[in-house]
This record gives C-alpha cells, structure tokens and sequence, in this order.
C-alpha cells in the first residue's frame, strides 16, 4: 500500500452552502461538518502511522485552528475534507519534526502533490483498475459502497436504513467489496465476487 | 501479548466497533508495534477507497466536459461547414480552385480589389501589407457586401 497516497485527496471537494455557513461563522455548521469529516480526517494521519490518541489530538486542533482563521476572515474557501486533511498534517509534520513523538517519520509523506510523475500514475492506475472492479459486484452492493465511501459518506446504520438491510448485512456486503478492492489496490488479484 | 485480529482492526477503521472494543484497539497499538502497523495498513486501505469512491465522480465530470467539448466542436464545425456552403452557393464558382490569399496592393485599384475579395470570401492583402480576412456575417442575402 505504499504508492497509495493522497495525491487526489480534495480533488473533487466544492464549498457547498454548509461550508459558506461556516466560514462566515455558523457555529452549528461547523459541528455538521466535523461530525461529517472528522473519521475521514482522522484516517488520514492513522494512515500515516500516527497513533489514534496523538492522531485524535491533531484532529481536533485542525478543525480548532479552521474554525479561529474563518472567525479572522483568511479563508475564501472551505473546502472539506481537504483542507482539514491538509491542516491536520501541516500540524503532524510540525510535531514530529519538533519532538518525533510519532513511530513512523512523517518526513516523507508528501507535502501535497508532491509525489513523483511515476509514483502519482501508479497510484492513479491502480485507483482506476480498482474502480473498475467495483463494476463486478451487483447494484445494491456498489450503491452501498458508494454510500459509505462517497460525498457524503454516510454511516453504517444510515446506509442500512437506506437500502432496507440490517446493518449486520450491510456490514457483510461492504467487507465483501473491500476485500476484493484491497487485493485490486495492493496490485494483486482475487476472485470474481459473488453477485 | 496476543495481537488484534485483522478483522477487528478493519471493523475499528470501518467504525464498526463499538466504544470500548475501540478504545481497547487504541490502547493496544500504543504497545504493540506489529498492530500498529497493521492500523496503519487498514487505514491506508480505507483512504484509498474514499479515493475510489471519489474517482467515479472525477472521471463522470471529465467525461461530462469531454462530451461537452465534442458538442462545441461539432457545433463549431457545423458552423463553418454551412458557412462555406453559403458562400459557394452565392458565389456559384467551386471554392476549390480559388486562391485563398489575393494581393490588392496596388493603391488605385485596392478599394476594388478587397470589395471583391470579400465578396470572394478570400483572404486579402491590402496596400498597407496587412492580411484583411472575410467578413461573412456582412454578405446579405443577396450575397452582396453592404
């Protein structure tokens, strides 16, 4: 999972009118937003290798020092979960450079788009191929990969809820995708799953 | 010191676990490097999927803007190519065997020539060395310029 990274991180993120709401100070939308973002932000630095009691930390010094900037007016836009991801590491990497209290160095997490040429085509090819087998999977099972994965992602229980499934299902169906997802991502191959 | 299972940590980066199976995760990777890394490694899978979720909507909008772009592209050739067909109409003479660049720069016949040019639908040369190009929105329906 190396070459995985966050080059595409944020690349489809748009201020929606929450987000305006917030940068102009609605207190109440920024506590939709964290509740809506904060797992993503936070799986974010885990991957990286910080610890879940450091990582939660950052977390919320990143959505602090967000919403303290909207309050003084130097945000023109708010787009998340991108730049709450980009925050939080922006704090990662400055701990870790003062104290190192992390058990992987972040000095070689990339700053943004950092990465090299080959390394972010890679990366994109094995997202794509990845997508693609998402086609091999039945309807329902995609549109609950797409509920939990996409924008905005929604809970276990929320999906269940949705598609009439019990979140036990839900959770079946969804390990089910991810585990042929995973092997397409890790670059390897696995069976066709079962419709 | 027994190791989490693969399962539970995937279930505790899904957020499928419950308070305390996840505050036990938590306490367990602070010792235990091997789980550690394997938090990491699940977590790196589940961002990578956020990306794939992602990715479906960044390819939608491309594809969306590449068919847009097909549509202008059409309509812009569509546009020239009845443009042409005007003009060979009106000027009944095949555009195929005319020049495309005429030289009206001799001064005393230049006002002329263009006028001609013009009509011509051709590019022209005038007495200052500066290229002229057709203005076919001024051909009237009588295919004269006004």
């Amino acid at each position: 999972m190396a070459t995985i990274d966050f080059a595409l991180e944020g690349s489809i993120n748009r201020e929606g009118p929450t987000e305006t709401a917030a940068r102009f100070g609605d207190r109440a939308a920024w506590t939709e937003l964290i509740a809506r973002h904060n797992r993503r932000v936070m799986l974010s630095l885990l991957a990286q290798g910080i610890l879940p009691a450091y990582a939660k930390e950052i977390v919320q010094e990143a959505w602090l020092r967000l919403i303290t900037q909207a309050d003084a007016k130097k945000l023109d836009r708010l787009e998340l979960p991108g730049l709450a991801i980009r925050q939080a590491m922006f704090l990662a990497r400055s701990d870790a450079r003062k104290a190192g209290h992390f058990t992987v160095s972040l000095d070689d997490a990339p700053e943004g788009n950092t990465d090299s040429g080959e390394q972010a085509y890679l990366s994109r090819e094995r997202l794509l191929k990845a997508r693609e087998r998402l086609n091999d999977f039945s309807p329902s099972a995609r549109a609950i990969f797409e509920q939990l994965y996409g924008d905005p992602h929604l809970s276990h229980a929320e999906v269940a809820a949705q598609v009439g499934l019990s979140v036990q299902r839900v959770r079946q169906i969804i390990c089910e995708v991810r585990k042929v997802l995973r092997s397409e991502l890790e670059g390897g191959s696995h069976a066709s799953p079962r419709r | 010191m027994r190791h989490l299972g693969a399962d539970v940590v995937e279930q505790y980066v899904m957020g499928a676990l419950d308070v305390e199976s996840s505050r036990f995760v938590e306490s367990h990777v602070t010792q235990c490097p091997e789980c550690a890394a394997l938090l990491q490694n699940e977590a790196q899978v589940e961002v990578a999927l956020h990306e794939v979720a992602a990715l479906k909507k960044v390819v939608l909008l491309s594809s969306r803007r590449r068919r847009m772009t097909a549509l202008v592209a059409s309509a812009a050739v569509a546009l020239a190519a009845g443009l042409v067909l005007v003009v060979s109409i009106d000027r009944g003479p095949s555009l195929q065997n005319r020049p495309v660049l005429r030289q009206c720069t001799e001064a005393s016949t230049a006002r002329d020539c263009i006028s001609q040019a013009q009509f011509d639908g051709v590019i022209t040369i005038g007495p200052d060395r500066e290229p002229i190009v057709p203005r076919y929105e001024l051909v009237s329906a009588q295919g004269a310029v006004p």
